[in-house]
């Protein structure tokens, strides 16, 4: 069953997925910046669900295929080994479908999750201020209902991706004053484009776009964008990062990205001359490249273990919460090794037609950080592994 | 393009008796041989006495881990390579000295060999087996083989040395490949001791695993010589032996960071417990998830061996989790005498017992360099 299912994938894909365009198109959904690009990934996510090959983790009744971990895994695999573009609304589809699942109304459920599906309408995240970074409970937007259950926001969010596109927003504002720093949050499915949210654009360190800070003002907000309770948005939060972190992640999607910039490596190293001899002959970098070779391979596994509990008995949490840590720093490993290997090379933009590889190895290193910074630091996440897997006691 | 892997199937062929079978080991292993007992063998060892238990030996044997993959028909246990592995993992955890695995690996290219007799004595615990499969130490391959078995009658005429022979003191039987004159590559069975074989004991750093220079110039009948071929065995026992050293020194450096995570909660300094310090705590997450890879790898390097898959593609897997079980241990080990401080830096701390196995592991059976090498030379291409 699973084998023909893999095959009609294959070839759906094939047969459907977008010719490249003849502009530069974005490496992740985190880089999404002009109406053409979006117009592009959108039709693409569209196309993808009106065939039938999104939401197989999402139930029937709120527009998802019903569960089915399987197929979710290879559809996500199938698209990244046929190099297809990737899901505009990620965020949406990821992050925010499993947190509405788990902690919306009914009303939530069935009004907010078809459309992220079909990808009629895009989300944004609104956690991180400029205060209120790795310390994100620290945060100071503020939420105050109105006497009509209403509220209005007030404060400022930045690095918000893909802000300038977005429909909602999963917002995390703080509702009480005088309660604690956790206990004063609460979680918001916030409409965008009403009056008293100004979205200036900000630019990355690769020079792209796609990055955003969103300023409220007494911005006007529905009493039914409250998901959950008052009070309950630091444990909503939580829910979401460790969606967001991929502990919930399925089985192989994440590695075969992995193992496809890999691939890409490998490629470098045997087409790059350095000296007058190939790369790939040099001693220092095929240790390098082996030594990754080793850790794509043990990250592939590793996901395939962490399904299995009795292989993951002793310590069952440790590589579900090391998802993201792990993922995002071999990536950027890999990226930096192409950029060794093209030395001198790599000071060239994508705008040079010279660029080996069109520039996308330097793009492709810069970009990493995004992976290593967003969705909590690497740092943290090593505190948290720390603390919850290891058990020791909490960092100061 | 980087060469397909085998996928393990699907629960890598995990099932209710690996189960079992490393629930019994890790509570025998921690009844039996605990951190103190690991201490007098050590301090025994240091005071050049013999520390180690026959008795255990023969109490192991009758659980069937000495002859643990060969088949029940012929005496053996019947299990797999993953039953291996995992056994190999608790044994690593309390650095158990034995030559279990050692003998493990002998009954099985015995078996294949055709030497019921041999795999019946190592089945009762009454001869502890072992192997050798480098003259020169740091050279592994068949062809590097110029130790000599020339026919005489019915007999052999052995010549040759071999390097860093694991528990050549203490074991009854030795298996040792020679070339023929023809170049073919053959197996010996040899007892020991023999007239003719001269066994001379390395001065070890980790004294639970001894190894041993083994000189050769001796005649054994023609019964002596394994019937298998002798390229496959070679190839065969040492990434076998690669396998169980990998899964070994998980165990091993699972023991050491679960002592230093200990001593990071316990030890206080500033009038905190230093594990709450980042540059303490997160060198010993960054030590949990080598052993993480390292594990993940053996366990599928185990799964498709067990599942026949192609040798090379064994090989590729075996190669990988050797090479990042040798350094996960020898980064858990020396942040872990790092981390202990000045306790560390002494006799008195087990740490030094774990990174004495590092030092041991990472050069048994091909360092982590030759291993990437050899990964190298099938990614890239000679």
């Amino acid at each position: 069953m699973s084998d023909s299912f893999v095959e009609e994938v294959r070839r759906w894909i094939e047969n459907n997925s977008p010719a490249s365009p003849d502009f530069t198109l974005p490496q992740s959904f985190l880089e999404v910046h002009t109406q053409e690009q979006f117009d592009y990934l959108r039709d693409w996510q569209r196309q993808l669900y009106e065939a039938g090959y999104l939401g197989f983790d999402v139930p029937e009744r709120y527009g998802g295929r019903g569960i089915d971990p399987h197929k979710h895994a290879i559809v996500m695999r199938e698209i990244v080994a046929a190099g297809a573009p990737f899901m505009l609304n990620t965020i949406g589809l990821r992050w925010v479908v499993p947190t509405i699942l788990k902690y919306g109304t009914q009303r939530q459920k069935n009004e907010l999750v078809p459309p992220i599906l079909s990808a009629d309408q895009i989300w944004c995240q609104g956690f991180s201020e400029p205060s209120a970074g790795s310390d994100l409970a620290s945060l100071s937007t503020r939420a105050q209902r109105q006497a009509d259950g209403s509220y209005h926001v007030t404060g400022h969010k930045v690095w918000t991706t893909i802000a300038h596109f977005a429909h909602r927003m999963i917002l995390l504002a703080r509702t009480d004053k005088e309660a604690n720093k956790y206990a004063g949050l609460s979680y918001f499915l916030f409409p965008m484009g009403g009056a008293g949210v100004t979205i200036e654009p900000l630019v990355k360190m690769s020079g792209e776009g796609g990055f955003n800070q969103v300023i409220f003002d007494a911005a006007p907000m529905p009493g039914t964008a409250l998901l959950g309770n008052e009070g309950q948005g630091w444990e909503i939060a939580m829910a979401t990062l460790t969606f967001e972190r991929g502990a919930a992640g399925v089985s192989g999607e994440a590695s075969s990205s992995t193992r496809a910039a890999f691939e890409r490596l490998v490629a470098l190293a045997q087409s790059k001359r350095r000296d007058g001899r190939c790369a790939a002959d040099d001693a220092v970098f095929r240790d390098s490249i082996a030594a990754l070779w080793i850790e794509v391979e043990a990250a592939h596994l590793g996901e395939r273990r962490a399904a299995i509990p009795q292989l993951v008995a002793d310590r069952p949490m440790a590589l579900p919460m090391a998802s993201k840590l792990l993922r995002s720093e071999l990536d950027q490993r890999i990226a930096e090794l192409g950029c060794m290997l093209l030395a001198g090379d790599a000071r060239l933009s994508t705008d040079d037609p010279s660029a080996p590889d069109g520039g996308e190895w330097p793009r492709h290193y810069m970009n990493s950080f995004g992976f290593t910074i967003g969705g909590g630091t690497s740092e943290i996440q090593r505190n948290l592994l720390a603390e919850r897997v290891l058990g020791l006691p909490r960092s100061r | 393009m980087t060469p397909t892997l085998p996928t393990p199937p699907h629960d890598f062929g995990f099932g209710e008796d690996h189960q079992l079978l490393r629930q019994s080991a890790r509570r025998f292993v921690s009844e039996r041989f605990d951190a103190a007992q690991l201490r007098r063998f050590v301090d025994a060892a240091q005071r050049a006495e013999p520390g180690h238990d026959e008795a255990l030996q023969r109490e192991i044997a009758a659980l069937g881990w000495t002859v643990l993959t060969v088949p029940a028909s012929a005496g053996g246990s019947g299990l797999g390579w993953l039953h291996a592995a995992l056994l190999a993992e608790e044994l690593g955890r309390a650095l158990l000295p034995l030559p279990i695995i050692d003998s493990m690996l002998t009954a099985d290219a015995l078996h294949w060999g055709d030497q019921p007799s041999h795999v019946a004595a190592i089945a009762t615990g009454e001869v502890a087996g072992t192997f050798a499969l480098t003259q020169d130490h740091g050279r592994y391959g068949s062809d590097a083989i110029d130790a000599l078995a020339r026919p005489q009658g019915d007999d052999f005429q052995l010549t040759g040395s071999f390097a860093a022979v694991s528990s050549a003191c203490r074991a009854g039987l030795l298996l040792a490949p020679f070339a023929l004159p023809a170049g073919e590559l053959t197996w010996f069975a040899i007892p020991l001791p023999h007239e003719g074989v001269g066994v001379e004991a390395d001065r070890t750093l980790d004294p639970t695993r001894p190894t041993a220079r083994v000189g050769i110039d001796a005649t054994v009948p023609a019964g002596a010589r394994l019937s298998c071929p002798g390229e496959r065995l070679y190839r065969a026992l040492h990434m076998r032996a690669a396998l169980l050293l990998a899964a070994e020194s998980v165990g091993a450096a699972e023991t050491a960071l679960s002592m230093t995570r200990d001593y990071a909660c316990e030890r206080e300094q500033f009038g905190r417990p230093i594990g709450t310090y980042q540059a303490v705590s997160h060198p010993i997450v960054d030590t949990m998830l080598a052993i993480e890879r390292a594990r993940s790898l053996y366990v599928a390097a185990a799964a498709a061996l067990d599942s026949e898959v192609e040798a090379d593609a064994i090989e590729t897997l075996t190669r990988m989790a050797n090479c990042a079980a040798s350094e996960a241990l020898w980064q858990t080990t020396s942040r872990g005498v790092q981390l202990h401080g000045g306790f560390g830096f002494t006799w008195e701390c087990d740490m030094h017992f774990y990174f004495r196995r590092a030092l041991y592991a990472r050069g048994a059976l091909g360092d982590p360099h030759t291993q990437r090498q050899a990964l190298a030379a099938q990614l890239l291409g000679d």
